[in-house]
């Protein structure tokens, strides 16, 4: 904030050339993880694209303990467990496998560091969704989940290069797929043939729920939304 | 309200549909392990062209059963009727 402040007051000076210094330092810093702000007591730190939160400050202000592992970073309570493995991207949930893009980070003084986005959206929405509404100050109880669609092909850019290729079915929100073989294996006509069964299946059963499309990504999201 | 505002509320609100998806996506994958206990699931938010790794509701559910399972119509109707449950699970709890 402070070098956001500099910044602009260096602009408004007409003084480019030290605004322009001073962003170059300012990036150099965020992407070393040197930048924090600290807002009511609470420590936000930049680490190149990411925002992290110290995951003893994380722990407390959502009332669950943390045991630091030798592998993971635990955090466990209100009946849920969150397991984050210091050197990967599958994470537990519940005891459920959640690739996430951002593993702890590991900074000054042995301390670990939790990405803002599993912090901010994935663990408060487990833990209540309803509190989230709460958070926002919005009023937003009637959300719902309107719709799920379907989409039987990820992306092609997806297929083959990619460390986890395409073993997924996709779903313009939800992806599912089902399949037989090790996720690292590339899709096949059987896996596909499965992913379209399961569609099938889907839309027989609800068709007011589910819906389908064809490879039109980015179209739709989770629809979640008031009722009409 | 402002340009800034908006923008301001317009994020809010895609945190929380993403944090509602993100829910979905562990009561689906729950779901499935309950009716299928060899079952692997791996929910993920992490795809590299997603917009925005956890925020974009977009979801991919990776679902290995075992290979006696594989090919039954009733393993996917079992599956199709999880996301139903799960749908109506979360909006059940958000209407209490």
């Amino acid at each position: 904030m402070a070098y956001d402040a500099m910044m602009r007051a260096e602009e408004a000076q007409g003084e480019k050339e030290k605004a322009a210094q001073l962003r170059q330092q300012y990036n150099k810093l965020k992407e070393s993880g040197e930048l924090a702000d600290y807002q009511f007591g609470k420590e936000q730190r930049y680490f190149g694209k990411q925002m992290i939160y110290p995951s003893e400050q994380v722990a407390k202000s959502l009332g669950l303990e943390l045991t630091d592992k030798t592998l993971s970073l635990d955090l466990n309570g209100h009946g849920h467990s969150f397991s984050f493995p210091i050197d990967g991207q599958l994470a537990s949930v519940d005891g459920i496998n959640l690739e996430v893009s951002s593993p702890p980070v590991r900074y000054k003084h042995q301390r670990y560091y939790l990405d803002s986005d599993l912090v901010d959206v994935v663990i408060p929405g487990v833990l209540n969704p309803k509190k989230l509404d709460v958070l926002f100050g919005t009023e937003s109880t009637n959300f719902r989940i309107q719709n799920v669609w379907l989409e039987e092909h990820l992306p092609p850019q997806a297929q083959p290069k990619e460390p986890r290729p395409s073993p997924f079915t996709s779903g313009q929100e939800v992806g599912t797929f089902v399949e037989d073989t090790p996720p690292t294996q590339p899709q096949t006509e059987a896996q596909h043939s499965a992913t379209q069964k399961l569609i099938d299946a889907a839309l027989k059963l609800d068709p007011s729920l589910f819906k389908h499309e064809v490879e039109s990504y980015s179209k739709h999201g989770l629809i979640i939304g008031s009722p009409v | 309200m402002g340009a800034d505002d908006a923008a301001v509320l317009a994020e809010f609100a895609e945190i929380k549909r993403a944090s509602f998806a993100n829910v979905f996506q562990i009561l689906f994958a729950r779901t499935i392990v309950a009716n299928f206990p060899k079952a692997t699931v791996t929910a993920s938010t992490a795809v590299d062209y997603l917009r925005h790794p956890t925020k974009n509701p977009s979801l991919v559910v990776h679902i290995v059963l075992p290979n006696s399972k594989g090919n039954s119509d009733d393993s996917y109707e079992m599956i199709a009727r999880s996301l139903s449950q799960s749908a109506a699970l979360l909006n059940s709890e958000l209407s209490k």
